[in-house]
């Protein structure tokens, strides 16, 4: 199948994997996606879903565009009934991004209500919006007043209160639709995890005594992009001392010979699928005592908590059964064991039981795939080693989607 | 060629720097009666305090917020793990760890962190402004605002004292954004000399990227390169497509620049050694006319619609095609004002409001003819001066599209 048509007709496909060869049917995903996020609706009784959250409608859509403008620009939203057509409320006019998707049967103007574009009208521009969803909405619930809403400026919330609409948490209906993978979802997350590890050999083949933090986090950008990937949410990568504590953003610090180099990729690649993992070098030269020994514990806590996982076991069990944290590890853990991820992080977050809170009572089933995270940053060290695999949930087990080589001859 | 090194001033104090545009944002909350705002936009995060921290991902993710009283303490909700990082900021008077309001972080959970969220700000507005009801808040869980609004505060739209905040850019803001100006534009010209046939957009865009991450820079917020047929109609997303010898590329920056300021301009160029054709170089001439026009009728003290109302005439087979913009102002990201075509002004946008000095503003120009073929976008990005502007993407224009060579 070609992404684009040659006879002249409309692209399969839309936005940086255009003109590509997809490693599976993409209508198939696109309507395996829809057809969860109509399920999660149903079962919850809803009318229907409103999405701002780009990730979400490229989610039900498989429509990306501007997305990490859209991420914080209220210019672009989705409707997704229970049952009947989806609308798509897209900045540009036309549908130009959007021909030839199975899952959007119109394409409409935004109404833009974010001040930047209506200034001074917004509250017109407010009702004017809330009074089209409303009739959109109306079309097609059979009264039902229940509706979600992922995320929007407050006014959006006061307007559809205000016609009846008792509004509901869009991320708890979309998050439990994205957790559960397909297998043509697989195939495009692999892509995506391929894409990231050339990048990452990229960076492990500039990586000299001297070039920059940012020099070197600037690798695994242009890698990204040229694999057709889309952006890098956070800039997680940090060396020798500003390895500890864990969270500082990469910077100009000129990395120096013997120093640990840690990052945690957070790449959105190609066809928007997420790949997350974290390894830690050290710059030419072999490893100290101390920073094998931490590298050590980072690898343990990857192998031992990896190995609890596969369908059936609930996440209280595996904060319970987790690797312990020796004192010296637990000031500097990280804020979670694991978490879920599909495009971008997403539910559910598992915790050490340092941080667990009763209450969320999950279980692992197949098709979900999990971030196991490891971050051994001793107090008062000088150092600090992060290491992070991306494993799916299979019918019997697990199976681990990344496979960058770890530093085995460390241990 | 051998192009002149772009000249880049220092960088400014980042106390003068953070202090004066908190100053900025109370002198724009007073004025239109707000007590407090809770910001969780991370570019309104960054303005008012200077904390950056994982951008893209807290564009999405309401796990980071600063609570921003009229009078009294600026306490930043940090990320869980991150406390450590804004110690010394001297424009945030205290850290706490965020209450992330959403169920990828709370599940189950959800509604009770809702509450308690509610119940953190409701205690500091009570605390710090006593007596006062009004607040502004950013997009955030209907259940928090709804909680908030249930202890008898008046919810209100933070984007309005942000964006006119941001709308007068410091002294410090103009270093910074020259600064950011000139990292992206050294990036453009890695971009333009990448160029050659058989280079995918992915690829040529991604050299883009590497030189800005390289130097400083945080992302870019568009995939707005295009070649070729995609050029027209104007929006296509950068994609895998094989640039072939005598195409237009098409690109606007977008790009979040060192110090968080965005540097946006737009070029086309032509791939390849050979010559433009004439249809080429009548896009290209229209587009650079316009901008100049465009650009001309920037005075302080001019309203926006006079500036409507004497732009360039977009000739009858481009007109369809425009950009849905005209000028637009430009600071963290874009922002207010928003100027827009005559044709445009039924479709709301009609607000009206004066250009003054120290806004910074992009003047932008799609042609593209209704019938397809390829299309030229340019802009331009200036400082608005005590009279005219001062030109802020100096990078070049296209000689050979310009039809300017021999």
């Amino acid at each position: 199948m070609n992404a684009r048509s040659d006879t002249g007709g409309p692209p399969r496909l839309h936005g940086a994997m255009e003109h590509s060869v997809p490693p599976c049917e993409l209508d198939e995903v696109r309507l395996y996606r829809l057809g969860r996020v109509r399920k999660a609706l149903a079962a919850r009784d809803l009318a229907g879903i409103i999405l701002y959250d780009p990730v979400n409608v490229r989610y039900a859509t498989d429509a990306p565009n501007m997305q990490l403008w859209c991420a914080h620009n209220e210019a672009r939203y989705l409707y997704v009934p229970a049952e009947g057509p989806v609308r798509l409320f897209e900045f540009s006019s036309g549908d130009l991004l959007t021909a030839g998707l199975p899952t959007i049967d119109e394409v409409r103007h935004a109404t833009f209500v974010l001040y930047f574009i209506a200034g001074g009208r917004q509250a017109g521009r407010a009702k004017a919006w809330a009074d089209e969803l409303d009739s959109v909405i109306r079309e097609n619930s059979g009264g039902n007043m229940r509706i979600a809403i992922d995320r929007v400026a407050p006014q959006g919330v006061i307007e559809m209160q205000r016609r009846g609409y008792e509004i509901h948490d869009g991320f708890e209906v979309m998050e439990n639709a994205r957790n559960i993978k397909s297998a043509g979802e697989i195939a495009l997350m692999r892509h995506a995890i391929a894409v990231c590890e050339q990048a990452v050999q990229g960076m492990r083949e500039a990586l000299v005594p001297g070039i920059t933090e940012n020099a070197l986090w600037a690798e695994l950008h242009r890698g990204n992009i040229a694999g057709g990937g889309e952006w890098i949410e956070c800039r997680l990568l940090a060396s020798g001392p500003r390895t500890n504590p864990w969270m500082r953003e990469c910077s100009m610090r000129v990395i120096e010979r013997g120093d640990i180099v840690a990052f945690d990729t957070d790449l959105v690649g190609p066809y928007g699928y997420c790949a997350d993992i974290s390894r830690s070098w050290v710059c030419d030269a072999r490893p100290s005592d101390e920073q094998r020994r931490i590298y050590a514990e980072a690898y343990l806590q990857i192998q031992e908590n990896k190995a609890l996982l596969k369908p059936g076991v609930s996440f209280r069990e595996i904060t319970e059964r987790a690797r312990p944290l020796a004192d010296e590890f637990v000031d500097g853990r990280y804020p979670v064991a694991m978490h879920g991820v599909g495009l971008c992080d997403e539910y559910p977050a598992i915790p050490y039981p340092q941080d667990y809170e009763p209450g969320d009572e999950g279980v692992l089933q197949e098709g979900m795939v999990l971030c196991v995270e490891a971050l051994v940053a001793p107090a008062g060290g000088r150092e600090a080693v992060k290491l992070e695999e991306q494993v799916l949930i299979t019918a019997t087990g697990h199976e681990q989607l990344s496979s960058y080589p770890l530093e085995e001859d460390w241990l | 060629m051998t192009a002149a090194p772009i000249s880049v001033p220092s960088a400014p104090d980042e106390t003068a720097l953070r202090l004066g545009r908190l100053r900025r944002l109370r002198a724009e909350m007073a004025r239109l009666g707000y007590a407090a705002l809770v910001l969780t936009d991370p570019h309104n995060v960054r303005y008012a305090t200077g904390a950056r921290n994982m951008m893209p991902f807290l564009l999405r993710n309401p796990a980071r917020y600063v609570f921003v009283p009229l009078e009294g303490p600026v306490v930043l909700f940090e990320f869980a793990g991150c406390e450590h990082m804004e110690r010394d900021n001297p424009a945030i008077d205290e850290v706490r760890v965020a209450t992330t309001v959403s169920f990828v972080a709370r599940a189950p959970l959800l509604d009770e962190t809702a509450k308690s969220w509610a119940g953190e700000i409701a205690q500091l507005m009570r605390s710090h402004c006593p007596g006062e009801t009004r607040i502004g808040l950013e997009r955030i869980d209907a259940r928090a605002v709804g909680h908030l609004a249930e202890q008898g505060f008046t919810i209100l739209d933070a984007q309005a004292p942000a964006e006119r905040a941001r709308a007068i850019k410091t002294p410090e803001e103009i270093v910074c954004s020259r600064r950011s100006m000139a990292t992206v534009m050294e990036a453009e010209r890695a971009l333009e000399q990448a160029i050659r046939p058989g280079i995918s957009e992915n690829a040529l865009w991604a050299e883009f990227h590497r030189h800005l991450i390289a130097n400083g820079a945080d992302y870019v917020e568009t995939r707005l390169l295009s070649s070729g047929e995609k050029t027209n109609p104007w929006f296509q997303e950068t994609g895998e497509r094989v640039i072939r010898a005598g195409e237009l590329v098409a690109h606007d920056t977008d790009a979040v620049g060192p110090h968080g300021y965005y540097a946006d301009f737009s070029r086309t160029f032509l791939c390849g050694d050979g010559k433009p054709t004439p249809a080429q170089r009548t896009l290209y001439r229209l587009a650079h006319e316009q901008i100049h026009h465009n650009m001309a009728l920037i005075h302080p003290g001019r309203t926006f619609r006079e500036i409507t109302e004497a732009a360039w005439t977009i000739p009858a087979p481009y007109h369809a095609r425009r950009y849905f913009v005209m000028i637009h102002g430009i600071g963290a990201t874009g922002e207010y004002p928003y100027m827009i075509y005559q044709a445009d002004y039924d479709g709301g946008c009609d607000y009206d409001g004066v250009v003054e000095p120290n806004m910074t503003l992009c003047v932008e120009s799609y042609i593209g003819h209704e019938e397809g073929s390829e299309g030229v976008k340019l802009e331009q990005q200036v400082l608005v001066a005590e009279t005219g502007t001062l030109p802020m993407s100096t990078f070049p224009f296209d000689e050979r599209l310009l039809g300017r060579e021999l």
